[in-house]
């Protein structure tokens, strides 16, 4: 388990890649989205309230207006988790530099490495709890998108004209209500990947204050004959 | 004495960090209650919920929705701003690390070789700067947001047909209006600057280390060299 992490880990650019890649297709479906509503907007107001085929433009637009926020940071989630796994690999690096840096010295001057830090599993706990927060929000969003298409594919005269406890009615509620607390999953989503980041820079923080203290202790302990260039040179790189 | 209380706050990033968690938790929580506001508000008919009067279960629901959606962005925002913040503390405990590690290495070599420790540059002092600023001018945003609340809360608990559409040039109702729309560009300009200053102290951070980390890669070249000779 431990090993597949550390391989995923090191894919790290597949992610930001892949994550850019969606940011840059939200961008698109944007701009085409855009283009929609200026062409739906350039109608005037009471031919598109009472026109059916008009209704089905609105339809398509409101429902990508629905969808492709939770789409553009299901991309933002990847470059972040890109960033996190970046992290990771470089206390791992460290930790495999101290390994070896330790391995190169004499037996009596060594220092045992301490354990893996908490900090290392939080922040890889916090960074697939931000990838479930933002991927559950962008599945919510994919089924609110479907209401409001639904909704928004009747003429605005006859959504207007709906009554009380109507299907209508209640389909509108619900896209309403989500847009106050869906927006929300976003943020919730970055924050735990914020945190999964600082858990990351804590572990690094931990391997170089472990090296700050370590360094002096292992050169007090070399005998003198050992402080060669060579070993110096091996000593002071890490 | 101010760079003794820049470290110490900068040691502290891991409560900065839960902390704007909390913030944005409970931002998530406010949501919930904008969510159910807008559930009430739309039950009703068009016409039902615009001819609403003052006091109306409709009326309040109207106000509660929109009064989260002005002063409630700018709080997450705050929250998402202190994680950053912290996430450049961090930075800044790893840039002190690094300078007490090449200190740690170097109080091992010997007198003649030790070229001592090189002064602190200036993107050094400037970073924690740049994230205070970020600070405060999401603290600002917040404070104007809660202020323009009031204006929002007093307009949106009139009724829409009889009071709110019949407001005449020069009423305060329209008045009220005017300032919401003024302001809320403003805020959403306020809260992208704060965030900006915060991403920018990131960056000059990351650049501190990474000119920490070539400084060290010189001395350590100059030391080794000087040794074989």
């Amino acid at each position: 388990m431990e090993k597949m992490i550390q391989s995923m880990m090191k894919r790290f650019p597949v992610f930001i890649a892949m994550g850019f890649m969606i940011v840059m297709a939200a961008v698109v479906i944007g701009a085409v989205n855009a283009g929609s509503a200026a062409s739906y907007y350039a109608v005037d107001k009471a031919t598109r309230d009472a026109s059916i085929d008009l209704a089905q433009v609105r339809s398509n637009i409101e429902s990508i207006i629905v969808w492709l926020p939770y789409f553009k940071f299901l991309g933002l989630a990847m470059i972040l988790a890109g960033i996190t796994m970046a992290l990771g690999v470089i206390s791992l690096r460290l930790q495999e530099l101290g390994k070896r840096v330790m391995s190169s010295v004499p037996e009596a001057a060594r220092l045992a490495l301490p354990p893996k830090p908490l900090s290392a599993t939080l922040m890889r706990m916090f960074m697939m709890l931000g990838m479930l927060i933002i991927i559950a929000g962008f599945i919510v969003s994919l089924s609110v998108a479907s209401t409001a298409s639904w909704v928004y594919s009747h003429p605005v005269v006859e959504i207007d004209a709906a009554v009380a406890g109507s299907d209508l009615l209640a389909g509108l509620a619900r896209v309403h209500a989500a847009e106050a607390w869906l927006e929300a999953f976003k943020f919730v989503g970055v924050a735990s990947f914020f945190l999964g980041i600082v858990y990351g820079l804590r572990t690094i923080v931990f391997a170089l204050d472990y090296q700050r203290t370590a360094i002096p202790q292992v050169v007090a302990k070399l005998p003198a004959a050992t402080r060669s260039p060579e070993k110096a040179s091996v000593l002071a790189a890490n | 004495m101010m760079e003794k209380m820049i470290n110490a706050m900068m040691k502290r990033y891991q409560m900065f960090v839960w902390l704007g968690l909390v913030i944005v938790i409970v931002a998530f929580l406010l949501s919930v209650s904008a969510a159910n506001a807008n559930s009430i508000f739309f039950s009703a008919d068009k016409a039902t919920r615009e001819s609403a009067a003052a006091g109306t279960a409709l009326v309040v629901a109207n106000v509660t929705r929109q009064s989260i959606s002005t002063w409630v962005p700018a709080f997450k925002f705050l929250g998402l701003g202190i994680m950053l913040g912290a996430i450049t503390m961090a930075l800044g405990t790893i840039i002190k690390t690094l300078r007490d590690l090449g200190a740690g290495v170097m109080s091992t070599w010997p007198k003649e070789l030790n070229p001592g420790i090189p002064e602190k540059p200036r993107a050094a002092k400037l970073f924690p700067m740049i994230m205070m600023m970020g600070w405060i001018l999401l603290i600002a945003g917040l404070i104007w947001a809660l202020s323009l609340n009031g204006v929002v809360t007093s307009y949106w608990s009139h009724s829409i047909a009889s009071e709110l559409d019949l407001a005449q040039h020069g009423s305060a109702l329209l008045a009220q209006l005017g300032l919401t729309q003024f302001t809320l560009p403003w805020l959403s300009f306020f809260r992208l600057l704060g965030m900006a200053f915060l991403f920018t102290g990131i960056t000059v951070a990351l650049a501190v280390i990474i000119r920490t980390l070539q400084s060290q890669e010189k001395t350590l070249q100059k030391f080794l060299q000087a040794l074989s000779a």
